[in-house]
């Protein structure tokens, strides 16, 4: 008996040494050794059952490049003039209390870095948060972690886009009190000038919901994401502007 | 009097070990690819509730060690903290190996549910706090509790069959 107190102390002093070691140094090369065993496992998983639920849409032929083309077509086209794409399928799904990603099967052998803008049908639904050889780990729009700097299309108003957890709307915090922002304005990603970064003016939601009270520190809303978060099948990420 | 008549039949280490790997690593792919291929929730709890039927099959010695090992392989695999799933998972292997059984086969299935759900709860709520937001209650509780009692009824009569199989 002692013993086995002894093992869950130490067991327990371990956990709390990997927290503090991860939240000073976060640290890639396990993860991305453990993405490299597990990933070929999942993509196994879900060719073999997803012919069962949602995401049966042309799962059998994807690994042919050309099915995979088929299946990215439509959303590659909403790619701005001048990227690299990489198609990816997503192969697991952490949305777990407020968490929201998902693995797709392509990582840094396809020119996949941290940073890159994931998209799906409709516009932006994430950026690849890490990367290993053949998968990658994307934060999705709605997970609390995740935040976008957008722009109201119609009037142009810079503000930010946070996520509030699976199934919620993104919360806007537009810079300008006064903004004359309305319910179903879309919103756009304000976008930055690096090379692999969130490209400006894709799609990122419409807004929903206004917060009427306006506050000195700017003004508050809700915008719907362009695409349904649990529904998520191919996805095309944007690696690099040539 | 003999005292090896009067010791308890001690567990077969390789056995343990390998069906502790490959139990885990089939939940996690299961929670993680096949719930969502079929069009289910990823937030029902797989890995904790085999960490729950083990740790009550195998006993204290057991289950702090396989929570553990499932909790790490969580946090490797996800986007939370490295060493909140693992400290999760220890602590429920400890809980989950204390739960009172008889010979029912779904003897403890309230109390392996109710551990199985906080654990996960646990899990989101500390990697929640160290990212620096407040925790807050989603959608995803229905999965949690329900998902829950769902995998502990399905793998909790499994509990006779593995503690035979390790001695």
């Amino acid at each position: 008996m002692a013993r086995t107190r002894t093992g869950v102390l130490v067991l327990i002093v371990a956990s709390l040494a990997l927290i503090l070691w991860d939240l000073r140094a976060s640290d890639t090369a396990v993860r991305s050794a453990v993405s490299q065993v597990v990933t070929p496992l999942q993509r196994t998983a879900t060719s073999v059952f997803a012919p069962f639920g949602q995401w049966a849409r042309d799962v059998q032929d994807f690994s042919d490049p050309a099915a995979r083309a088929v299946a990215a077509e439509p959303i590659a086209a909403q790619a701005p003039p001048g990227w690299r794409t990489a198609t990816g399928r997503v192969v697991a799904a952490d949305i777990g209390g407020e968490r929201a990603s998902v693995t797709v099967d392509v990582g840094r052998s396809s020119g996949i870095q941290v940073g890159n803008a994931v998209l799906a049908p409709g516009g932006l639904v994430g950026t690849v948060a890490r990367v290993a050889d053949d998968s990658a780990s994307v934060l999705l729009v709605t997970d609390p972690q995740s935040t976008v700097g957008v722009r109201v299309k119609a009037s142009g108003e810079m503000g930010v886009a946070t996520g509030s957890g699976m199934g919620q709307d993104l919360g806007l915090s537009i810079l300008n009190p006064a903004a004359e922002i309305a319910i179903g304005d879309e919103v756009v990603s304000l976008g930055s000038t690096q090379r692999a970064g969130v490209p400006p003016d894709l799609p990122v939601g419409t807004i929903s919901g206004l917060d009427t009270a306006a506050v000195d520190s700017g003004r508050s809303a809700a915008a719907t994401p362009v695409a349904g978060m649990t529904t998520l099948d191919t996805l095309v990420i944007l690696t690099e502007r040539s | 009097m003999s005292t090896a008549s009067a010791r308890k039949p001690g567990l077969h280490v390789p056995r343990v070990v390998i069906g502790s790997i490959v139990a885990v690593l089939a939940a996690y792919i299961i929670e993680s690819s096949v719930l969502p291929a079929i069009g289910l929730s990823a937030a029902i709890p797989v890995v904790f509730a085999v960490v729950v039927v083990l740790a009550m099959a195998w006993g204290p010695t057991v289950g702090p060690s396989v929570g553990f090992g499932a909790g790490l392989l969580i946090d490797l695999t996800g986007t939370g903290t490295l060493g909140v799933g693992a400290l999760v998972g220890c602590v429920l292997g400890v809980v989950a190996a204390r739960i009172p059984v008889d010979r029912w086969r779904w003897s403890g299935a309230g109390w392996a549910t109710l551990v199985t759900a906080a654990a996960a709860l646990l899990d989101t709520g500390i990697n929640a706090v160290l990212a620096g937001r407040v925790p807050s209650v989603s959608l995803n509780l229905l999965w949690v509790l329900g998902g829950a009692a769902l995998c502990v009824l399905v793998l909790l009569p499994t509990r006779a069959w593995l503690q035979e199989a390790v001695r």
